[in-house]
């Protein structure tokens, strides 16, 4: 039942969710239950915050009471701050109603280690069970795995759910041992490796119905940025890790926001590292669907990304010895690799070029950033920019354009971009 | 010759068939210009329309009958035009005209995202148990919406209202009934559990924001404010939406 109650845990428990970015998507190509697919590949956005991110789900924890004691969590156990639970069907009718009304595409459904993992883990499943069944829920469901709970309970969230997620938030053994002395490494392995094993005994060769499918949609997880002192390099290969061991469908980068004060972490103070989850977002996108290697992006020696030139021009400058590519004859992963021609106009190019001549102008039509391609490319063996110009002046000139990267990075939505 | 086609979809397809079985004739439609052209009256001909959109199917593709409904819809005015181009750009691909093809290509994406913004936009209320939503479109992108809130609201009856042009599509029982009306319906009506759930929405709307990282650029970018005033979350104050 909603209640007045209703009112103020709502409030407690989204603002307790609310830094968790894992749920980005809402799309899956195979979403379970239902039918309809939006007119665009990516989730719907039904509203955005006025931190200008898009809100498709209703993210939510279950519970904040939490036994835990992470360093940079709000709601750990020392951490002074109101406490709220909501009901399985207080949480479940809520989402029914607000689905029914488009104001959302589904739930997110997170929480705190309540007495246990597996009580949490449950109270979990309960929600999402009535949701498919007493509500016939058809929206996507995203729920948490818990680190620590029975696999068979993981199993069985699986079967209702689009995606799970648990989140590693430390890229290292070492740092999670410093800021999260309660929960292991291989703890938190444990479950991802056992969801994309369920997962891959469900790849196409068996013959199942949509219905019966484990999570459709994958799993993912998030890390937090900027609260230890793992550097890009680390990051990136922990991604990558993820993706090809693991098979992860994504992975997520929230900036550390200082929400407690402790000499393990950056001090209150410190300003949120916008600008490097940005960069590695970039370097995400290129490493999934840009065919670009994390060696490739960042080497061990240089640490950290380059917070002034993004991923790609910045690998494109150090090797230009490849450029300029023809776009009349280049291949579809060669045109990728040209800053300024995205998946859209690589696609267009290829699809195109068959029948009409690309030259500028076309490519101007396609909408290829020129200002950025005109460096690297020739059409028909023609070029306005490319001569004369060395890595060094091209470096200093995108450097510069400090108008580029604030439209870059508004487009991006500081990484929260949900058209994946 | 010019002639001068009803302004509908099946009235322009009619007129195409006419242009292309005839030479030498200039279409406009009769929301363009009334008066100044001295037009001859283009009935609409539903076969012929049948016919010439079938054609369009056949030999270049749905995504084709797409593009040319998209771009009547986008209501350029030049889109007799621009449309003729495109098919003629289709009939023959070298004849370097590729012009009408990025024109119809920047329609469609036009028309698409309005309709994907609409598809998270639109709100509900429930209202004597029928969905409610009414909005201000650039485009008449009604019909197109429906079909996907058909799916989305699990087959319950409901009424996307149009308040721009006065257009009402009813969904019931499996029907769609489009209505001219020059009304606001049920702009009186209330119910204190559907204030009570928009409420929460709007808390939950505001909690979900992270202070520290506000944007409202990025903000007004992805929603823009031209499209805010139909939705609950952006009231101030706390007077219902219907």
């Amino acid at each position: 039942m909603i209640t007045t109650a209703t009112l103020e845990k709502l409030e407690i428990l989204s603002d307790a969710a609310k830094y968790d970015a894992s749920c980005a998507s809402s799309y899956t190509q195979n979403s379970k239950y239902s039918s309809i697919r939006p007119f665009n590949s990516s989730g719907i956005c039904h509203t955005y915050t006025q931190d200008g991110r898009c809100v498709s789900l209703l993210k939510v924890l279950f519970t904040n009471k939490c036994t835990y004691n992470c360093t940079y969590c709000v709601n750990k156990v020392t951490n002074d701050v109101r406490r709220a639970s909501f009901t399985s069907e207080e949480l479940a009718l809520l989402t029914h109603e607000f689905y029914r009304r488009n104001y959302i595409s589904g739930l997110f459904l997170s929480s705190a280690v309540d007495k246990s993992p597996n009580y949490t883990q449950q109270n979990i499943y309960k929600t999402i069970l009535l949701l498919r069944t007493k509500y016939s829920f058809k929206g996507y469901i995203h729920a948490k795995a818990i680190a620590g709970a029975d696999l068979s309970l993981i199993q069985a969230c699986g079967y209702l759910a689009d995606r799970m997620s648990i989140n590693i938030e430390l890229p290292s053994r070492e740092s999670l041992k410093l800021l999260a002395p309660q929960k292991s490494f291989e703890q938190i392995l444990k479950p991802i490796d056992y969801i994309s094993r369920q997962s891959r005994k469900f790849l196409p060769l068996h013959n199942i119905s949509e219905k019966s499918r484990f999570l459709p949609g994958g799993q993912s997880t998030q890390m937090i940025i900027g609260a230890s002192d793992d550097d890009d390099y680390q990051i990136l290969r922990t991604s990558k890790y993820l993706y090809n061991k693991m098979n992860l469908s994504r992975v997520t980068y929230s900036a550390y926001i200082p929400v407690c004060d402790n000499s393990l972490l950056p001090s209150i103070n410190t300003k949120i590292p916008l600008k490097r989850e940005n960069r590695l977002y970039q370097a995400d996108w290129l490493m999934r669907y840009y065919f670009f290697d994390a060696e490739e992006l960042i080497s061990a020696e240089e640490k950290n990304l380059d917070l002034n030139i993004d991923p790609k021009t910045n690998w494109a400058l150090n090797n230009f010895n490849r450029f300029p590519i023809e776009i009349n004859n280049a291949d579809y992963k060669t045109l990728l690799r040209i800053p300024g021609i995205g998946r859209r106009s690589a696609a267009n190019i290829v699809n195109l070029r068959n029948d009409v001549k690309i030259d500028f102008d076309v490519l101007k039509q396609m909408g290829v950033v020129l200002k950025r391609a005109k460096y690297f490319i020739t059409a028909s063996g023609k070029n306005i920019s490319y001569k004369n110009c060395n890595p060094q002046d091209l470096r200093e000139l995108f450097t510069d354009e400090k108008s580029f990267q604030l439209s870059f990075f508004n487009k991006g939505g500081v990484g929260y971009d949900n058209r994946i | 010759m010019i002639i001068e086609y009803e302004n509908t979809f099946d009235g322009l397809l009619s007129a195409l068939y006419t242009y292309y079985t005839c030479k030498d004739i200039t279409i406009i439609n009769s929301s363009s210009m009334p008066g100044l052209l001295e037009a001859d009256k283009h009935e609409t001909n539903f076969e012929n329309a049948k016919k010439f959109g079938n054609r369009i199917i056949n030999k270049f593709g749905i995504a084709a009958y797409e593009n040319i409904y998209f771009a009547f819809i986008y209501n350029a005015t030049d889109k007799e035009s621009s449309i003729i181009q495109y098919i003629n750009f289709l009939v023959n691909k070298n004849n370097n005209n590729n012009m009408a093809y990025f024109k119809i290509t920047k329609y469609r994406k036009e028309i698409l995202n309005t309709i994907m913004r609409f598809q998270g936009f639109l709100r509900f209320s429930d209202i004597y148990g029928i969905m409610y939503a009414k909005y201000e479109p650039e485009y008449d992108i009604t019909f197109l919406l429906s079909d996907y809130f058909k799916e989305r609201l699990l087959g319950s009856d409901f009424i996307i209202h149009d308040l721009k042009r006065d257009l009402l599509l009813f969904y019931k029982n499996q029907e769609k009934v489009i209505i001219k009306i020059n009304k606001e319906i049920f702009a009186d009506y209330d119910d204190t559990n559907e204030q009570y759930i928009q409420n929460l929405f709007k808390t939950y709307f505001e909690s979900a924001s992270i202070k520290e990282r506000e944007n409202y650029k990025l903000q007004r970018n992805m929603f823009p404010l031209k499209y805010r005033h139909h939705a609950l979350e952006f009231k101030k104050d706390n007077t219902n939406i219907f």
